[in-house]
């Protein structure tokens, strides 16, 4: 199954949400998606959940328009978290599995299996507004996997766990990734994304500035090399081939270097002035990348 | 593992949720508990306070007359029986007053005239008995000083007695029947405003904590909306057939109803009509509980609605006493105003069956033409989170 988001426009009132927004997810893929608060996030996740209709541009899964049934399919975790308050959690889940067509027999044992791989088992006599905001966010993702979903979309999953919910959500997607089903998440948690991710988009007002794999993407980018020459005076980089920028502090250097420039040059340069102690090269992080794509 | 959803089952399964979380609140046992068990309790005290023979009017004689056996036979004539004893003497008779055990004592004079003593008053129907028989006697004891027998004055005053032919005879269920009509408009408005509350505060309820989108990701909102307004439709209706399987049983049984039969059709007219005053005023309280995002904001929207079901609850009180009233017939074929007053007509015998079957067609098609635009208004609202949704915009394109 691939998740295709295919050219989605949004307008509210004079304010464009969505301006043609696209891309892809492709089975087993974990697909990072970021963006300031306020870029088109959510509203992108909820029309393809249906819970928003978009002014153009279609959301297709293998190929297919997504229509109700095949959103049935979906797991979804919506930004607004949201449960009866006041029902059981067992019952809660057991009718969310029946609501995506799953038999009395088949949500009954879904839950409990569920409930007990997020280790909320001994709770689900409970009402849910007894639980603490940490479990609470374990029954919420319980509701988006209890169907055994085609697809995941998740919206700012992380926001709001612990440490240790956070290691499990993370195990959890990663491990529903390598079953083939595409999983989309949202998230403000860049160095997560990096670490999960094989594929990332950065949406800025909007649009979609920038997709792709989070290696391409980090080699792309302009990297950091630091130098520790002890020796060598303040400005010995500068006006070297592919240097864009550098900054020096008692014998150490970092320089800002283009994608493709020979660094074994830079080392020449350096070691004529004296010993390299250090010679490392620094490919950007993904936040060094998102505060360039927002900023330009 | 998910499957595709039919319509009725994806509705079906809302309504299920609806109706189980309704019937299981303990709020909702109890109060029911204690409803039933007073309506027993107080049906069965109204049959003793009110069942008893003894109300019949006790009048004692001095003994030594004869009064006391024609104002007996008068009271039987005129069907109030009265309950005549003697006594020995005048002061025995006021005694027996004071105590309270006789209503009033009469005492013969010498000369024709008779002394009543009463605690205060002499009911004027007794009164005018009395001063008949009193008078009778006179003529009696006059006529037979002039040689004429006694017993044939006894025979012609028995002959003369007035034979009422009425063109209109009264109704002898009309007084049953205005306490069923009574009873039946102030359950269906209770019953309406009630459940139609319900109905908005679910609404909300699934606004304000979110899930609804949850929700939405799986269903379309119109299987929401009506999956809803089923369950707890259904809880309403479960709750007015206990309230009139109990209230009628308990008459039936204890004697205070005695015509059965018409207080099985008035029940079966009541329930059908809470059905029908029911959808119509559920959908419009998912759409107004749909606007607001706070329960506390519910009051805003719903507002209208209540003005109107109070309304129609005084519209109806007042025309129990006459429902003939050409205001009330016209009132009663204008949905929602139907609901009420024609389930009240049915109960006080005056609705044709050509009314009764016109007014729930035009009511059916009024719920329908409703729902859509209620259904509308759901639709456009329910995923605003935030400031309440005016009318306006709610309805405006």
């Amino acid at each position: 199954m691939t998740l295709t988001i295919d050219n989605l426009s949004k307008r509210y009132g004079s304010t464009v949400a969505l301006d043609g927004v696209s891309f892809e997810v492709q089975p087993g893929e974990l697909f990072g998606f970021v963006g300031s608060n306020g870029a088109g996030k959510t509203t992108t996740m909820r029309i393809a959940l249906g819970v928003l209709a978009a002014d153009g541009g279609e959301v297709r899964l293998s190929g297919k328009p997504v229509d109700l049934d095949v959103r049935r399919t979906i797991g979804y975790m919506p930004e607004e978290r949201g449960l009866y308050p006041k029902m059981k959690v067992g019952n809660q889940l057991i009718y969310l599995a029946r609501l995506h067509g799953l038999s009395k027999r088949d949500a009954t044992a879904a839950m409990q299996r569920w409930t007990e791989r997020l280790g909320i088992a001994e709770r689900i006599g409970d009402t849910v507004d007894s639980l603490s905001l940490g479990n609470q966010q374990r029954v919420q993702l319980a509701a988006a996997l209890i169907h055994d979903p085609a697809v995941l979309v998740l919206d700012e999953p992380f926001s709001g766990l612990d440490p240790v919910a956070v290691d499990v959500m993370s195990e959890v997607l990663v491990e529903k990734a390598n079953t083939g089903v595409p999983v989309i998440f949202s998230s403000h948690q860049l160095d997560l994304v990096q670490r999960l991710c094989e594929r990332v988009g950065i949406i800025v007002h909007g649009r979609m500035r920038v997709v792709g794999a989070v290696d391409d993407l980090r080699a792309e980018g302009a990297s950091r090399l630091v130098v520790h020459a002890p020796d060598a005076p303040a400005g010995w980089a500068d006006g070297l081939p592919g240097v864009s920028g550098s900054e020096y502090t008692e014998g150490r250097t970092v320089l800002t270097i283009e994608p493709g420039t020979d660094d074994q040059q830079i080392l020449k340069t350096a070691l004529s002035t004296g010993p390299v102690h250090e010679f490392s090269l620094q490919q950007p992080s993904l936040t060094d990348l998102f505060r360039e794509v927002v900023a330009a | 593992m998910s499957a595709p959803l039919s319509n009725s089952h994806a509705i079906g399964l809302v309504a299920r949720r609806e109706f189980v979380t309704q019937v299981q609140k303990k709020s909702f046992v109890i109060s029911n508990a204690i409803v039933l068990a007073a309506i027993v309790v107080g049906i069965v005290a109204m049959s003793i306070f009110s069942g008893g023979e003894d109300d019949r009017p006790t009048v004692g004689v001095v003994s030594g007359y004869t009064l006391g056996t024609t104002l007996g036979s008068i009271g039987d004539a005129v069907g109030t029986p009265i309950e005549v004893s003697t006594v020995p003497d005048a002061d025995a008779a006021r005694e027996q007053v004071g105590a309270g055990s006789l209503d009033v004592a009469l005492v013969p004079g010498g000369d024709g005239t008779v002394t009543a003593i009463t605690e205060s008053d002499i009911d004027a129907d007794l009164k005018a008995l009395i001063d008949t028989a009193v008078v009778q006697e006179a003529q009696s004891a006059a006529l037979s000083t002039r040689g004429v027998d006694p017993a044939e004055i006894a025979a012609a005053a028995a002959r003369a007695t007035v034979v009422v032919e009425a063109i209109e005879p009264p109704d002898p269920e009309q007084g049953q029947r205005i306490i069923l009509a009574t009873v039946s408009v102030l359950l269906l408005y209770l019953q309406i405003l009630l459940f139609g509350t319900y109905v908005a505060m679910g609404v909300v309820e699934e606004k304000s904590s979110r899930v609804v989108e949850l929700l939405l990701s799986t269903l379309r909102p119109l299987q929401l909306l009506w999956g809803k307004i089923l369950g707890i439709g259904a809880v309403g209706l479960l709750q007015l057939t206990a309230y009139g399987v109990v209230g009628v049983g308990a008459s039936v049984a204890t004697g205070t109803l005695t015509i059965t039969g018409t207080a099985i059709g008035v029940l079966a007219g009541t329930l059908g009509w809470f059905i029908l005053g029911f959808a119509f005023f559920a959908v419009l309280y998912a759409a107004a509980g749909s606007m607001v995002s706070r329960q506390e904001d519910v009051n805003s929207t719903s507002g209208p609605l209540m003005i109107v079901i109070i309304a129609m609850f005084f519209a109806a009180f007042s025309s129990i006493d006459d429902p003939e009233a050409s205001w009330s017939t016209t009132l009663s074929w204008i949905p929602p105003f139907s609901a009420i007053l024609m389930p009240l007509r049915i109960a006080a015998g005056v609705a044709t069956p050509v009314q009764i079957v016109g007014t729930v067609l035009l009511m059916v098609a009024a719920t329908a033409l409703l729902s859509l635009v209620a259904a509308k208004i759901y639709q456009r609202s329910i995923l605003r989170i935030g400031r309440t949704v005016t009318w306006k915009e709610a309805l405006g394109r």
